[in-house]
């Protein structure tokens, strides 16, 4: 079992009369263990952004919530008006100056994945097609077998699920803008045989409560190292 | 004023790796000038349970700046025991468990609150601030 021990030195000589000396470390452990270190690693990486946009760093929804998980973050810039703005989704934690480095226990909450039901409708032939994420399915003859076409095909943002003539699509990350309708779905009824859908979501994505996100302040080259110590 | 952050992390099983050390010293925002505020390191003890401890009221600080809090779980208690830390309206950051430590920018935006999970719990913390 690996053993991964943290450790934090502050250090002062005149920020108080006497200097200060404080250093803490231990063992990284799992979740309500005493003995059960934890075990995975992302592993320090790096990433860098020519962009002022903020993006996610680490999705809640690709670890388990409410373990014992720890971040690392650091600022590489050696510009020190260069920050990385730090979010729990839109809370903002703080600013990671240039040299800056975090290191914090993750929660890793889980949101709400985004779940609609397309529904074949009307007269479909194996020479009509729908495009949805990217992806052309071509149909099958009758609206069941259009419906097994396009629950069988893999999609990038989505898994899909249902019977005969539906495919329930859910999102593979929990996310707030992935509202998904009928406008999204391109038709191509070559037969000209009144191919039609329907599009209901059943439930409204939301943004993990968790997602790391990172905002990077200058829209020069700004890199940031980072690891996840996390647990299944 | 100069205050170095050391972070060594030590993994001599873990993927065959070796240790990892990172050191800083504590700026204040985008300048070279040392941090030189400090609230001193505190502890806190709870005979309950305890929700929403405040460490870092926003409005006590400035926003935009470059402080750094430092909170430990200095508690003896059960291992499943643990400080959930928040930010802001309740946004959980992550659970402390018993021994673990946590050093974190903090911008003077938004509150950080510590809840205590159950009786007879303690932490340290200190605040590193630009005022």
């Amino acid at each position: 079992m690996a053993t991964v021990t943290a450790g934090l030195t502050l250090s002062s000589e005149d920020l108080t009369s006497n200097g200060l000396v404080l250093s803490t470390s231990g063992n990284l452990k799992k979740a309500g263990q005493k003995r059960t270190n934890l075990d995975n690693t992302t592993g320090i990486a790096r990433k860098s952004t020519t962009s002022t946009d903020q993006y996610t760093l680490f999705y809640a929804d690709e670890f388990t919530a409410d373990k014992a998980h720890k971040v690392y973050l650091k600022n590489t810039s050696r510009v020190a008006s260069e920050f990385f703005t730090v979010s729990l989704d839109d809370e903002v934690m703080g600013r990671l100056y240039a040299g800056d480095f975090a290191f914090f226990p993750w929660s890793a909450t889980d949101g709400t994945k985004e779940v609609a039901t397309l529904t074949f409708t009307g007269t479909w032939t194996t020479s009509d097609s729908l495009t949805f994420d990217g992806v052309t399915v071509t149909a099958g003859s009758g609206v069941n077998a259009s419906g097994a076409a396009m629950r069988a095909a893999v999609y990038p943002n989505w898994t899909t699920s249902g019977a005969d003539a539906d495919c329930i699509f859910t999102a593979k990350k929990s996310r707030a803008d992935q509202e998904i309708d009928a406008s999204e779905m391109t038709i191509s009824d070559a037969s000209g045989s009144d191919a039609t859908i329907s599009v209901a979501t059943t439930t409204n994505g939301l943004d993990d409560a968790s997602n790391i996100k990172i905002t990077p302040s200058v829209a020069t080259t700004m890199t940031l190292e980072h690891a996840v110590l996390y647990e299944l | 004023m100069a205050t170095t952050a050391t972070f060594t992390l030590s993994t001599p099983d873990f993927t065959g790796g070796g240790s990892f050390s990172v050191t800083t010293t504590l700026l204040k925002a985008g300048t070279s000038t040392g941090i030189d505020q400090f609230t001193g390191i505190a502890r806190v003890y709870k005979d309950a349970a305890t929700a929403d401890i405040s460490l870092v009221a926003a409005s006590d600080y400035a926003d935009g700046k470059s402080h750094r809090l430092y909170v430990k779980n200095t508690s003896t208690t059960a291992a499943d025991t643990f400080v959930l830390m928040e930010v802001g309206s309740n946004h959980p950051i992550g659970r402390l468990f018993p021994g673990d430590w946590m050093y974190i920018p903090v911008d003077g935006t938004e509150d950080i609150k510590a809840t205590t999970s159950a009786v007879g719990m303690s932490f340290e913390w200190g605040l590193f601030h630009e005022g």
